[in-house]
Formats: structure tokens, sequence, C-alpha cells
């Protein structure tokens, strides 16, 4: 009734989903996560859409798996190695090259 | 002499010959319906035809068009199907799996999960794999790299986060297709 809703962030909806969907499968989850993610999913119709969106690509990627884990899982570790080796690079290593 | 666009069209419509039913058959086997392979397949040649002038290898570019067609088109009644499962509430949502349609989605998805994994900064992907492709828990991804269980679950969600992104942008720059 007149009432005005601000529109969500998108930016900000993508990450509290990606969180979401992460803390949910947390060793740690605790009850009280659960509570919080129905509060925030019934929160906005923007959420759940998020919500299900990145659980998807999730799902996506846990399938695409064994795959991509043979052909670059020794880049992966080499470069993180690298990283964590290097002090302060600003902006990161994106040695992944770009399109 | 026949002009350059007489030749042109010469030279189209005799690989328009050669190629349509391989065409066909390869993105049949993907796609369920003949009408939908059909238009595919005229909408891939005519992005070829568009293109001819500077495409240097026609039938490389003209199966890999219509087979990122197939795929948006896939993808597009996949996002449909999805929202139609979610909204009835049932979470069997892999009855696509089997199909062969799924196959080729299988391989454009691993080759575009690839790019976009690629393009992570090293920890945030070392993170991500760790976890989705050796089922590591967040304390052992910790452990691995360093870090905080915290510091990894954070990663691990920009991982994802950044990833469903590079997929979308590359979904939609495919779909506006060749030009």
């Amino acid at each position: 009734m007149g009432e005005v809703h601000r529109l969500p962030n998108p930016d900000e909806v993508q990450r509290e989903a990606s969180e979401w969907v992460v803390r949910l499968q947390a060793d740690d989850v605790t009850d009280d996560d659960r509570v919080r993610f129905d509060a925030w999913i019934g929160a906005h119709p923007c959420n759940a859409k998020a919500y299900a969106d990145l659980s998807m690509t999730w799902d996506k990627l846990v399938e695409a798996g064994p795959l991509v884990r043979a052909v670059n899982f020794g880049q992966v570790m080499n470069a993180a190695t690298r990283a964590a080796d290097t002090p302060q690079v600003v902006g990161g290593h994106r040695d992944g090259g770009r399109l | 002499m026949p002009t350059r666009s007489e030749s042109h069209t010469e030279t189209f419509t005799k690989l328009f010959a050669e190629y349509r039913g391989a065409l066909h058959r390869y993105i049949r086997r993907f796609v369920q319906s003949n009408e939908t392979t059909k238009e595919i397949v005229q909408e891939a040649f005519l992005r070829t035809y568009r293109e001819l002038d500077s495409v240097k290898a026609f039938k490389a570019f003209l199966f890999s068009t219509a087979r990122n067609l197939a795929v948006n088109e896939y993808h597009h009644r996949q996002i449909v199907e999805t929202d139609r499962l979610r909204h009835a509430g049932d979470s069997a949502t892999q009855a696509e799996g089997q199909s062969p349609e799924a196959e080729l989605l299988k391989d454009e998805w691993n080759r575009l999960i690839q790019e976009a994994v690629d393009r992570l900064p090293p920890q945030c992907r070392a993170a991500l794999a760790l976890r989705v492709f050796h089922q590591c828990s967040y304390k052992e991804v910790a452990d691995r790299l360093g870090i905080s269980p915290k510091t990894a679950e954070k990663h691990i969600a920009r991982g994802l986060r950044e990833t469903h992104a590079y997929l979308e942008r590359r979904y939609n720059t495919t779909r506006q297709g060749h030009g």
C-alpha cells in the first residue's frame, strides 16, 4: 500500500547468495545460520533467484570437477603457492590469461 | 566473368550443399527437435554467410557457430526448466542428465568453467578447486593454503560468484552471436 521497497543491490545480493551457498555446506553450519538463511531468502524474491542461480552454478562446478581437475589442478596449486610466497602484489596474479 | 558477389554466393551455395547434411546430423545429436535443429543449421549458415569475407576456416566457423546456438538453446531451456522445477518445489533437477544434449552442454560447460576458474586470483582459485574438485573441508583447504577456515570460505564464495558472473557474461555474449 504505497510502501516503497528499496530494490536490492544486485552485486550485494549475489555476494550474499554466494556466501549462503558456501556457508550452508560448511561442517560448522549452525541452527542459527539456517534461521538467518530462511529469513534472508524469504526477504526478497531477488534473494531466492540469486540463491537458485548460484546453487546451479555450484552444481555445474561439481559436475565438471573430474575433467577440470585433471588438466588444471597442478597449475592451480603452483599458482597459489607462488602467490602465497610473493609478498603483496596489488591486484593479484591473473596468470590464467585474459580473453 | 562472375561478379564478386556472384562468386561469393556461388561459393556459399557450394559449401551449403556440401555441409548442410553433416551439420544437421551433428546438431541433431544434441537437439531433440528436428525443427529446432533446422533452425539452428539455417541460422548458423546465415551467420557464416554474413562473415564469409573474414572467415578463414569455413567449416570450423560454421560448426562452432551452430554448436554455440545449440548450447544457447539448451541453456535457455534449462533455465526455464529449472525455474519450473524450483517453483514446483521439486528437487529432482537432474532429469536432463543423460540426454545427448546434456553431453554437449557438459563439454561447453567444462570448457567455460575451465576458463572461468583460470581467471580467478590464485588463492581464490586454489580454494575453490580444493573444495569443489577435491571435496576438501574448509579446514583442509585452510591448512593446505596456510589461511584461516573463514578466509578459505570467503575465497570459495568469491570463486563461485566470479565463476557465475563469468559464465553469465559468456552466455550473453554468445547469445548475441557473431554480429
